[in-house]
């Protein structure tokens, strides 16, 4: 199982994956970065839970946990009820411009078919963003200084790091 | 030749009578039949799919202050179905119902009010009462988790982000995989 992991003391608020993500998405950016506290940025977006309350919320079979660790909201079945958007604890889901389809990260499904990567982590220049296997991501996150967590619901989802702010410079 | 004309006549007489006596009886419309839709505004959540799936554009949706307004115009109505198939609640069912002659249009319009639940903090709307309560339920029973544990459910999108940090840490202690 892949994950998502974001190393926040890395983050620069330069939203580069925004912009990559707008472009393998028709235009429309699925992650969002976001001021928290006057000094942390954090690229929000889907946290592909293990404990998913969107796909708890879909009335219909719209949102399916792949077997790779991916969330992916299939948006033909999508009935634009608006329910995941209310039951996500992250703000990762939206409705798109017309209020038709919800959407969200999809971890780049369409280039993980051809073998390549999400295309925020490639972009990211000051490497925030990594992907790879749960148990690497924690052994890597272990390391780092500043508070390590699985930020998402239950065991397994995006890895965080928080910068250590007890130490200058950090 | 008058013969054949008194075939003629026997034969219509033995057919007996081929016409429905509609209107003076009432008429069974066939199995599978789209009338009008019926709406239980009961178990509507006022998510707003049906106006979403409707081509006609009979259902509008709009927020006010304190309320969601919900109007069914369902003198536009094209007895496609959509609305009933995309109800996530089973609200609407298409009814056999067709004889909708009326003098005034208003008698085909439906409007409802269901109560708006805006973001705690920013004042955004959020969703309709019915639709959190649902979900608080929904949510707790399924993953097992207590009702009252989930307060994003009252935030609206944007302010889920700027705590998602905090969020991310209630949920999954940092000790865990410290």
């Amino acid at each position: 199982m892949n994950v998502l992991y974001l190393n926040l003391t890395r983050c620069i608020y330069c939203r580069a994956c925004e912009v990559a993500c707008e472009r393998e998405h028709d235009g429309i950016s699925r992650v969002a970065v976001t001021l928290v506290d006057p000094r942390q940025p954090v690229p929000v977006s889907c946290r592909h839970c293990e404990k998913h309350p969107c796909l708890e919320a879909c009335p219909e079979t719209a949102i399916e946990a792949a077997p790779g660790g991916a969330i992916i909201i299939h948006t033909r079945k999508c009935i634009s009820c608006g329910l995941c958007v209310i039951a996500c604890p992250f703000g990762a889901i939206e409705l798109d411009a017309g209020g038709k389809i919800a959407e969200k990260c999809d971890l780049c499904e369409h280039r993980q078919r051809d073998g390549r990567l999400p295309a925020c982590l490639l972009t990211c220049p000051a490497r925030c963003i990594e992907y790879g296997p749960l148990d690497d991501i924690l052994a890597v996150a272990r390391t780092k200084p500043g508070a390590t967590f699985v930020a998402a619901m239950g065991e397994t989802g995006t890895v965080v790091t928080l910068p250590d702010r007890s130490v200058p410079g950090v | 030749m008058i013969t054949s004309k008194l075939k003629e006549a026997l034969i219509c007489f033995r057919a007996g009578r081929v016409t429905l006596r509609y209107p003076f009886e009432p008429s069974v419309p066939p199995e599978g039949f789209r009338g009008q839709p019926q709406l239980d505004i009961t178990k509507c959540l006022g998510c707003g799919a049906c106006s979403m799936a409707c081509p006609t554009r009979c259902i509008e949706v709009t927020n006010e202050a304190e309320q969601r307004r919900m109007e069914y115009c369902f003198d536009r109505c094209s007895y496609c179905g959509e609305c009933a198939e995309a109800c996530p609640e089973g609200g609407i069912t298409m009814s056999s119902e067709f004889e909708l002659a009326t003098d005034s249009v208003t008698d085909l319009r439906t409007v409802a009010y269901l109560d708006l639940v805006r973001c705690e903090s920013c004042g955004e709307v959020v969703g309709t009462a019915r639709e959190i309560d649902k979900l608080a339920q929904e949510l707790a029973t399924k993953m097992n988790v207590a009702a009252d544990s989930m307060p994003w459910l009252r935030w609206c999108a944007r302010c889920k982000r700027e705590s998602s940090l905090a969020t991310a840490q209630v949920l999954q202690p940092a000790e865990a995989h410290l």
